[in-house]
């Protein structure tokens, strides 16, 4: 864990101007086995500080790699100056940042060293596993991937803190032969919050869902083109996560609405079905900890949830400071950075579709014809609220019931037309959190949602 | 750089004392400066001081990687301590390898230094431009900087490469907007040496900014077809990635998937299809000198004239399947212009759309592909009609690079990368 060596440097923050220091530390573990060979077997670990200057209506930003007491100062004096050298050459007017809770957060976990021999065998067990039991597959891949941070933070306007967010997964890609030879891939992603041994227990205690990602990937190779066009689907929890990240939150993260995302002028308005409500989780969702929960944002703002969308209305957006400032509301810990050298941005935290009160089964007998999208690997979102994910599990539904498996397709559609559309919701809710955001920086996110009965534009054959 | 070496120096006693058998050591620092605007306002000025060293260990037939960021002694011994006990707990495998010695190096490119202020007036120049010239966009967001690095690179064979390099990157998002209504994200950008030339002069930045104006004026897309469609240079560019990794990247080989796998010194695309990574084109910016396992880096073809001419593999990749290395493991992409004048290649077209970029993610194993075909535009009878949303394109990878219509004449540079416009049929494009 990061030493504090920061405290004290308040005393040097400029007078007037908003500051943050910063000391920043990411770790990252991986091994990746790929057909039983070590292929990958990696530690990386970045630390630095930095400092984050609002003056006169401009920011500055300085960082180094060097984390002593010594940059610090460096640092403050240069994200200062940096802050005055625009605000001179390009003056802006921004109104004045609304005043924030200034508490102090304490750590909520710990990062715990795994050796990484320990990780090697680990997916080396896990391989020997999938060799013996699996043998129609033409190659297999395991991986398993950690990452952290940990940051403390200084503010001379806002809150304090040290947050910690490790995370750790297993990635298992199978590969096998279609029935008419060409390559068929299906992967799978267990783990979470929290280090290995919050994780995984023993490489067994994984075989029930190797034995599952096995059967569906059979049922794959045998598995149909999907009809491109627009179909009555159920996106499962874990699209449902997807759409709620990609086509509306982004849409929604308040620098973009700025930049005339669709979303500016639908406030307060029917963007989807009364059936929908979306909320961007700080760090506790349905009474339990949130898939990476958020507890003090980089620009020392207490994370609390932010209301996106309520039976169906548009009620809010994600929020800077100076953006909270703008819109003349409060913000509520959106403004994030992945590395020490990185500024805030807004993103996402842990953006879920709440549950509703139907059944998975009655949606399902419900459809005549159309199909069960279950897992995606990506996503992307536009302005205009076009979004667009993969789909790497799904199964027809032919009169009711789960047909033949898809192969890989895709969705698309716009956002707020799409929603409308959704007329069941489960009430059963499934999390992920293993994914990373891209927007000029990495962040990692949690997403997920209920399964939903809607009209999808559907990529095919 | 006296300071980066003594840290090498510390790096390679390290290894020494350890006994590895073979060790490599990357050591880099730099200094970036970054200016942003945001909705066309200057909000940001960051300075990022950087640094990193990253060991590699192979030690009987075992190998570990371990980075960090401090360049102290204490920390440099750390980390060569840690590659060399991870590699103690990896597998043995004897395609671990580093490259033949290339012996001392030494390279120097672009502009080390940067002119802040001259940068600042070229960004602030380029932002008045688009105002003036391009009144319904909406600069969303600028984001350029410069970029000052200075490295070194040893191995146990006996390569000791030192480098210093400077360059500026600029990149641009920005939307067409009319009112309420808005386009979809455009983005752009450009990697230059000097700031002697106009940003909105370079790469495909004009040309995306009249895209983006352009595509407020929107018509739908009739019923599903199967057409043309043509890539603009940022589309083909991610075309040609995905091609490059589907069938002739490490992982596909060593998995023994890619549809290519026996097809070197075979045809696989067009005869007019020339695809390359050329570090060392006077064009490219910057590019590669040392690849990542050691080699001085050359300029590649991977397709001449549409025929296969090697896999795209590393060191490993190499030694596990027995095939030749590639010694080249940047992406700095040349394809080959055509002799198509745009306009007449267009005029060729009876119905289909232009990309300019493909939101779809990878690609699957077989090389099928289905996603959204982003700022694209609707032709029909060789005339642009208007632009397009909520349009997905289906096909599959390679089939595309095997009916080509044309490549274009007009090639677009952005220091990156020299890449035409190329149309392709056969493509099924279905709208809403």
């Amino acid at each position: 864990m990061l030493e504090d060596i920061l405290q004290g440097k308040q005393s040097l923050f400029a007078g007037g101007a908003v500051s943050v220091l910063r000391g920043h530390e990411n770790r990252s573990r991986r091994v990746t086995l790929l057909k039983g060979d070590v292929v990958n077997n990696q530690r990386s670990e970045s630390r630095g500080v930095n400092a984050y200057v609002y003056d006169h209506g401009s920011y500055g930003f300085a960082s180094s790699a060097n984390y002593t007491a010594q940059d610090a100062d460096r640092v403050l004096a240069a994200a200062t100056e940096n802050a005055r050298f625009l605000s001179q050459r390009a003056p802006r007017e921004v109104p004045a940042f609304s005043p924030v809770e200034q508490t102090v957060i304490v750590p909520q976990a710990k990062i715990v060293d795994t050796p990484q021999a320990r990780l090697i065998d680990f997916c080396r067990a896990l391989d020997s596993y999938i060799v013996e039991h699996y043998p129609f597959l033409t190659s297999r891949t395991v991986v398993y991937t950690e990452d952290s941070q940990d940051r403390i933070l200084y503010t001379s306007h806002a809150s304090c803190g040290h947050a910690v967010s490790p995370r750790c997964y297993v990635y298992v890609v199978f590969n096998a032969e279609a029935k008419d030879g060409s390559p068929v891939e299906l992967m799978e992603i267990f783990g979470g919050w929290g280090s290995f041994d919050d994780q995984f227990s023993t490489p067994e205690a994984l075989a029930p869902k190797l034995d599952a990602l096995a059967q569906h990937m059979k049922e794959k190779c045998e598995g149909v083109y999907a009809e491109a066009g627009e179909h009555t689907v159920i996106l499962g929890g874990a699209l449902a996560g997807m759409l709620a990240h990609e086509a509306v939150g982004h849409t929604v993260e308040a620098d973009l609405v700025r930049g005339g995302s669709v979303a500016g002028p639908s406030l307060g308005k029917q963007v989807a079905s009364p059936l929908v409500s979306l909320v961007d989780f700080a760090h506790t969702a349905f009474g339990a900890p949130a898939p990476l929960p958020v507890y003090l944002d980089d620009e020392g703002v207490p994370a609390r949830d932010a209301v996106l969308i309520k039976d169906g209305i548009l009620t809010g957006f994600m929020h800077s400071r100076e953006s909270a400032a703008r819109y003349g509301v409060p913000a509520d810990g959106n403004a994030r950075a992945w590395e020490y050298s990185d500024e805030p941005l807004i993103r996402m935290r842990n953006t879920f579709i709440l549950p509703g009160k139907d059944k998975l089964e009655d949606m399902i007998a419900s459809i005549d014809h159309g199909y069960y999208l279950i897992n995606t690997n990506n996503g992307q979102a536009d302005l205009t609220g076009e979004f667009m994910f993969g789909v790497t599990l799904g199964y027809e539904i032919v009169k009711g019931k789960l047909g033949r498996a898809l192969l890989d397709t895709t969705v698309s559609g716009i956002a707020f037309e799409m929603l409308k559309t959704v007329d069941a919701v489960s009430d059963h809710v499934v999390g992920e959190s293993s994914g990373f955001c891209g927007k000029k920086q990495w962040i990692p996110v949690g997403l997920g949602g209920p399964d939903m009965r809607c009209r999808i534009m559907v990529g095919g054959r | 750089m006296e300071e980066l070496r003594r840290a090498a120096e510390n790096a390679r006693e390290k290894m020494k004392a350890l006994g590895a058998q073979q060790y490599a050591c990357t050591l880099q620092k730099s200094e970036l400066k970054e200016l942003n605007a945001d909705n066309g306002e200057f909000s940001l000025f960051r300075t990022v001081f950087d640094q990193n060293v990253s060991a590699t260990v192979i030690h009987d037939k075992r190998k570990g990687s371990v980075q960090g960021n401090d360049l102290s002694p204490e920390r440099i011994g750390k980390v060569c301590e840690e590659a060399f006990g991870s590699a103690a707990s990896s597998a043995e495998d004897d395609a671990y390898a580093f490259a033949p010695s290339e012996g001392a190096l030494s390279f120097s490119q672009g502009c080390p230094e940067a002119d802040v202020p001259a940068f600042f007036d070229r960004l602030s120049e380029l932002k008045e431009q688009i105002t003036a010239l391009f009144p319904k966009v909406h600069l969303m967001s600028l984001s350029a900087s410069h970029t000052k690095e200075t490295g070194i690179y040893f191995n146990s064979n006996g390569t000791w490469a030192e480098q210093v390099q400077g360059w500026y990157d600029v990149g641009l998002e920005f939307a067409g907007q009319e009112g309420e209504k808005t386009t979809g994200f455009f983005g752009t950008g450009v990697k230059v040496d000097s700031l002697d030339r106009p940003f909105l002069e370079l790469g495909t930045v004009r040309r995306s900014l009249e895209d983006a104006q352009n595509s407020l004026n929107s018509v739908t897309l009739p019923e599903k077809f199967t057409g043309t469609v043509v890539f603009t240079p940022d589309a083909l560019g991610q075309f040609v990635y995905m091609l490059a990794e589907n069938y002739m990247g490490s992982s596909v080989i060593m998995e023994g998937t890619s549809q290519w796998l026996n097809r070197v010194g075979e045809q696989v695309a067009d005869p007019r299809l020339t695809v390359s990574l050329r570090p060392l084109d006077l064009r490219i910016v910057c590019g590669e000198r040392v690849t990542r396992d050691g080699f001085l880096s050359e300029n590649v073809d991977l397709i001449r004239n549409g025929v296969l001419e090697r896999h795209f593999l590393d060191l490993y990749a190499a030694n596990k399947t027995g095939r030749p290395v590639v010694k080249c493991t940047s992406e700095d992409l040349v394809i080959e212009p055509g002799d198509v004048p745009l306009e007449e290649l267009m005029g060729q077209i009876s119905r289909g759309i232009v990309i300019g970029y493909f939101a779809g993610g990878e690609p699957n194993a077989s090389g099928d592909f289905s996603g959204v075909a982003k700022n694209a535009f609707y032709i029909e009878n060789g005339r642009i009609l208007g632009g397009v949303s909520e349009v997905m394109i289906n096909g599959k990878l390679d089939e595309i690079f095997n009916h080509i219509l044309g490549i274009t004449k007009e090639s677009f540079t952005d220091g990156r990368s020299c890449v035409p416009m190329m149309a392709a049929d056969g493509i099924v494009i279905s709208g809403k």
